[in-house]
């Protein structure tokens, strides 16, 4: 495991920099849609290589969805109702593992902010705060994920179920040289990493004519 | 919210029978002093020679030296455990599911044999009574709760009471607890009796002392270290081997046998779990049938279950006991998992090779339990189950992960991917169709109209652009009870959410969102 960057998968993680998702970086994800999805994605990515990740106050996360996305969960601590002393968890977990996904409600005071984003940088921990709703993180991400649009595949009008969607996802933040774009296909396919076929770009009917980046 | 996992731990109340020094007493006659070695010192003796000052660990000459008329025996592990049989087949007499731990101690659960011969004092008498004519040396028995009281209190040839395990362990020394570096490490701390051990609070004992530690920790308190490691239902972890023609000669059971052990682990590996207690059942052409339960040292592997059978077999097919010798050639074997555990594999970071970033978190999350108490911190795990809510138990950091993996059919079990968000509290909904109605799930399975629209929690209704076919729940309940009857089905809205709802005696609700 890598003294500065956490270990990944070439998707998520690369789209930040080169190298990979930094330790010590305070990462966002938003967006309309896919929030849970790209978060999991990223536990996977990180998780799989022996690190140790924690979910503090996110009852909704589903483990199920979780592990079929790759996530060991026997690595992976979960703090659902962390109770008046969220900050001090957080702070605890910054200490002891590799990742800690944060769900605030509400606006995130400066100061509590900016101490998460000192405790991490000086631990070496990447912290994943999701942005639902009307949250607001008061400090500008290192990375920062937003996801622009969605569309499923394999549910049609009385037939079929959910099989994959496809997610356009935008990339910017403080350590990220260049705003980019990518679509990404959760669950990826069998075998694969979530790469986009081809053909499905067409596929989906509301395409931005986003350029693939990945 | 997930269900929590429930964590009735009833202490298992068990009955140990103890033959002390087997190794040594099984080749002993009269009163002759015999001492037993192995790897060149001296494991076991008998009283007559301990008398004389032969000691565990002596060398052989320093033994004889003792005692000038001593008997040295190589250790015979295979003989221990024929010589022990007919104990074990006079005990199956009084209860069916005796354990044999070793060559030497059985346990059983005192519970139902009890009950059965009226308390604890009877059944001791009865067991008593089925033992004495095949008895070559003292046979000590006790009760306690717990496998580890239970053990200590057949040293004692006492009955602990309901309760009193970990007073009655108190005064052992630590040394008990058969663990050579804790014993050191306590003693240097100042500790020098399981009541000392037990009185450090838990979670001090597993930062400091690991998994292993934290085992001794609960045995010291007396509590069953197996309490949990009840078989999973719903899994049949057996392998079976006929044999055409029938076979009569050990060997020959012991090459087949050898297969269907390696199977039997193999199938264990796919589910992660290692077996603890196994039985071995072994049937001839005649229909005479002899079944025995072992018990692991620590956990079964190919090797140790194909000694297991051989110890069965020769005991059985060398005719120790002559009324029950088989008078034909055994037509099947079959092994069965009865006992199983999380395989060390899959406990990452708890057993065997732990890194830094694991020895990091285990500290840290033992931390925050100590912070926010112990309902705070869990890890999740996956069951059996239909709703996306049953699937997932999550269980409080620090315990131990249930080995119960149900693999269901579970016909009506929701399709992958799974949902990402799943709502703690299902929102009540209401589903209308293109004629307005209320949409509704009829006897036939389908849905009473096309879907049309979704109001989540009174709020304005959103257009359904596609929806799947509902699938039941459970078909039982559209038989038995009509407001039972439940379906759930996929939507997905005009804002592009994808949800999982259910509709059940008329209501709907959406449980899921698979963002």
């Amino acid at each position: 495991v890598s003294e500065t960057a956490l270990p990944h998968l070439p998707l998520l993680g690369s789209l930040v920099a080169p190298g990979g998702l930094q330790r010590g970086t305070v990462v966002g994800i938003g967006g309309r849609a896919g929030i849970a999805s790209l978060t999991l994605s990223l536990l996977a990515e990180t998780l799989g290589q022996g690190c140790w990740g924690a979910v503090v106050s996110w009852p909704e996360l589903g483990a199920e969805a979780a592990l079929e996305l790759g996530v060991p969960l026997d690595h992976l601590a979960l703090i659902p109702e962390p109770g008046p002393k969220w900050l001090d968890v957080v702070g605890a977990l910054v200490d002891s593992v590799d990742l800690v996904v944060l769900r605030p409600s509400g606006r995130v005071n400066v100061s509590v902010a900016r101490r998460i984003a000192a405790r991490a940088r000086e631990r070496g921990c990447v912290v994943v705060v999701t942005l639902f709703g009307s949250t607001q993180w008061p400090e500008s991400f290192d990375a920062r994920f937003v996801a622009t649009s969605t569309n499923w595949v394999g549910l049609g009008r009385g037939f079929g179920t959910v099989r994959q969607r496809f997610l356009d996802v935008e990339v910017d933040g403080r350590r990220v040289p260049n705003k980019r774009r990518t679509q990404l296909v959760l669950p990826p396919t069998a075998g694969d990493a979530a790469q986009v076929p081809a053909a499905a770009v067409s596929e989906s009917d509301d395409g931005d004519g986003f350029a693939i980046t990945a | 919210m997930m269900a929590m996992a429930s964590r009735s731990q009833r202490e298992t109340r068990l009955v140990v029978g103890w033959c002390p020094n087997w190794p040594a007493q099984v080749f002993a006659h009269e009163s002759e002093p015999v001492a037993v070695l192995e790897k060149g010192r001296v494991i076991a003796a008998t009283a007559s020679a301990r008398e004389s000052g032969v000691a565990s660990r002596q060398r052989k000459r320093e033994a004889e030296h003792h005692c000038p008329n001593l008997v040295v025996c190589d250790r015979d592990v295979a003989l221990e455990a024929r010589r022990f049989d007919p104990i074990v087949a006079a005990v199956t007499m009084l209860t069916p599911l005796v354990e044999v731990t070793r060559p030497g101690m059985f346990t059983f659960d005192v519970r139902g044999p009890a009950r059965y011969f009226g308390g604890e004092e009877a059944l001791l008498d009865r067991l008593r009574g089925v033992l004495t004519p095949t008895l070559m040396g003292k046979i000590h028995i006790g009760i306690a709760d717990g496998r580890f009281a239970a053990s200590l209190a057949a040293r004692r040839d006492a009955i602990v009471p309901k309760g009193k395990s970990r007073e009655f362990l108190s005064p052992f020394p630590v040394s008990m607890l058969g663990d050579e570096e804790l014993t050191n490490l306590l003693v240097r701390l100042g500790l020098y009796t399981l009541g000392d051990f037990a009185r450090l609070p838990a979670d001090a004992v597993r930062t400091r002392f690991g998994p292993f530690g934290e085992q001794s920790h609960r045995q010291a308190r007396g509590l069953d270290e197996s309490a949990l490691h009840a078989k999973p239902p719903g899994i049949d972890l057996v392998t079976r081997a006929e044999f055409d023609p029938t076979v009569d000669r050990i060997d020959q059971a012991a090459f087949i046998g050898r297969g269907i052990a390696n199977d039997l682990i193999e199938m264990l590996g796919r589910e992660g779990l290692d077996c603890t207690r196994l039985i071995i059942e072994a049937e001839t052409k005649h229909a005479e049938k002899l079944s025995r339960c072992w018990r692991a040292e620590d956990r079964f592997s190919v090797a140790t279950i194909v000694e297991r059978l051989r110890w069965q077999l020769e005991g059985w097919l060398s005719g120790s006991a002559p009324e029950a010798t088989p008078t034909a050639g055994i037509e099947w074997i079959r092994l069965v998992a009865d006992e199983v555990v999380p395989s060390r594999a899959r406990q990452l970071g708890l057993f065997g090779e732990r890194s830094d970033a694991d020895e990091r978190a285990i500290r840290g999350l033992d931390r925050l339990r100590g912070l926010l108490g112990p309902d705070a911190v869990f890890i999740a795990f996956m069951r059996g189950g239909r709703g996306p809510s049953d699937r997932v138990q999550l269980v409080p950091w620090g315990e131990p992960i249930p080995s119960s993996r149900i693999e269901g059919p579970w016909p009506g079990r929701h399709p992958r991917p799974s949902p990402a968000l799943i709502y703690p509290r299902p929102h009540p909904a209401v589903v209308r169709g293109e004629d307005g109605e209320t949409l509704r799930v009829l006897a036939d399975g389908r849905f009473s109209g096309t879907p049309a629209t979704l109001s989540i929690n009174g709020a304005s209704a959103l257009r359904i652009d596609k929806w799947s076919a509902p699938w039941l729940l459970d078909e039982q309940f559209w038989d038995v009870d009509a407001h039972r009857r439940r379906a759930r089905c996929q939507l997905l809205l005009e804002d592009r959410r994808a949800l999982l709802a259910f509709v059940e005696g008329g209501n709907w609700f959406v449980e899921a969102e698979y963002d």
